[in-house]
């Protein structure tokens, strides 16, 4: 998968997460921040990384290769597991 | 069809639960040890659709792991794990080995802690999904000659609390039900005196069943528990009351 799949697949469960939620998100941005623009909770964050880790079969913050608390943006989140799929 | 996982589903509470849930429409996926007769016969009239059962040791984590994992490939779906697995030792705690106490703590709670970590990704992506942990009444009140077992039990009752405030923003339910004594191969463990002692101090004069049971579980898996999370439902015939 390459980094725009990767990066379509997070914002299509963002959005997911936004319907089921009712966050009120129309448009998710590469450099929208989580938790100030999107309203992200912890739990919502742990929901997307549940999702990707069964969508990609692989947790890059699992092995301390990335760290999930420095994860701010949609892009750090799809590059983190860009860099993940590529080195496993 | 609703998709739930037993832990040791193949004698005992868990088979009475696997009997029950999928009487009522339920496709269940469960594991033990050993292949009961039960389990023979339930592989033998139900389609794998409905039923899978795998040969699992309970303290093998990754085992355990991969088993969740299989079954929500098999049924794209997990609505709700019933953690049942368990064991009890009976005898004082100086007179225990060490390697008992760790035996007791591996299987009673590492053992559902990590299949719940599995199983609660994929609710967590799903939006919603139900816990179920049997605990027992001796995690509430004090009984001589358990107090691992007792520990492993409140553990997982703390547990059930925390978890419940932790995943209940996305729509998952975690709560734990506390039998007392019951008559099965554990219930067995007691001997006739102590057996006695805890029908005369039991308000409603029995054991449990394991029918007393199964029905909380059903009950907690329907629409009508939506409301209820983070709770220890006791079922003892009044016991600890
Ligand atoms: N019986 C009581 O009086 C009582 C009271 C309160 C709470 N509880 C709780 O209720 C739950 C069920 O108890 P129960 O009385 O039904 O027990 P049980 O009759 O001994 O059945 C236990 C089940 O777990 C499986 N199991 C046990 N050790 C295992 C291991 N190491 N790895 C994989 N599977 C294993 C068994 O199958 P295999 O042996 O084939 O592996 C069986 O399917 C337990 O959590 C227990 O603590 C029981």
């Amino acid at each position: 998968m390459d980094y725009k799949e990767i990066n379509q697949t997070v914002k299509d469960f963002i959005m997911q997460i936004n319907e089921e939620q009712e966050l009120g998100i129309s448009e998710v941005q590469d450099d929208d921040s989580l938790v100030e623009d999107l309203g992200f909770s912890s739990l919502y964050v742990a929901s997307l990384v549940a999702f990707l880790e069964n969508k990609l079969e692989v947790d890059p913050f699992s092995t301390n290769r990335a760290v999930i608390t420095e994860m701010r943006t949609v892009e750090d989140i799809a590059k983190a597991y860009e860099k993940s799929l590529n080195t496993s | 069809m609703k998709v739930i996982c037993v832990s040791g589903g193949s004698k005992g509470l868990g088979k009475g639960v696997v009997e029950d849930l999928l009487r009522h429409g339920y496709s269940v996926a469960t594991y033990s040890r050993s292949k009961t007769e039960f389990i023979e016969k339930t592989q033998e009239a139900e389609s794998s659709e409905r039923f899978y059962w795998e040969s699992i040791e309970g303290t093998d984590l990754e085992a355990l792991k991969l088993f969740a994992q299989k079954v929500f490939r098999k049924y794209g779906q997990i609505d709700g794990l019933i953690n049942n697995v368990g064991m009890a030792s009976d005898g004082i705690l100086t007179l225990m080995n060490s390697g008992d106490i760790d035996q007791l703590i591996s299987l009673n709670l590492k053992s559902p802690l990590h299949l719940t970590q599995t199983c609660a990704k994929y609710m967590l992506q799903q939006g919603r999904g139900i816990i179920i942990n049997i605990s027992s009444i001796v995690g509430i009140r004090g009984h001589s000659g358990v107090a691992v077992y007792s520990a492993t039990k409140s553990a997982l009752d703390g547990f059930t609390r925390s978890l419940a405030r932790e995943l209940g923003g996305r729509n998952i339910c975690v709560n734990a039900i506390a039998p007392g004594y019951m008559d099965t191969e554990m219930g067995a463990m007691l001997g006739e005196a102590k057996r006695k002692q805890i029908i005369r101090r039991t308000p409603l004069n029995r054991l449990g069943k394991v029918e007393d049971i199964v029905g909380m579980v059903r009950f907690l898996l329907s629409k009508d528990a939506e409301f209820i999370t983070g709770q220890t439902l006791i079922i003892d015939g009044g016991l600890t009351c």
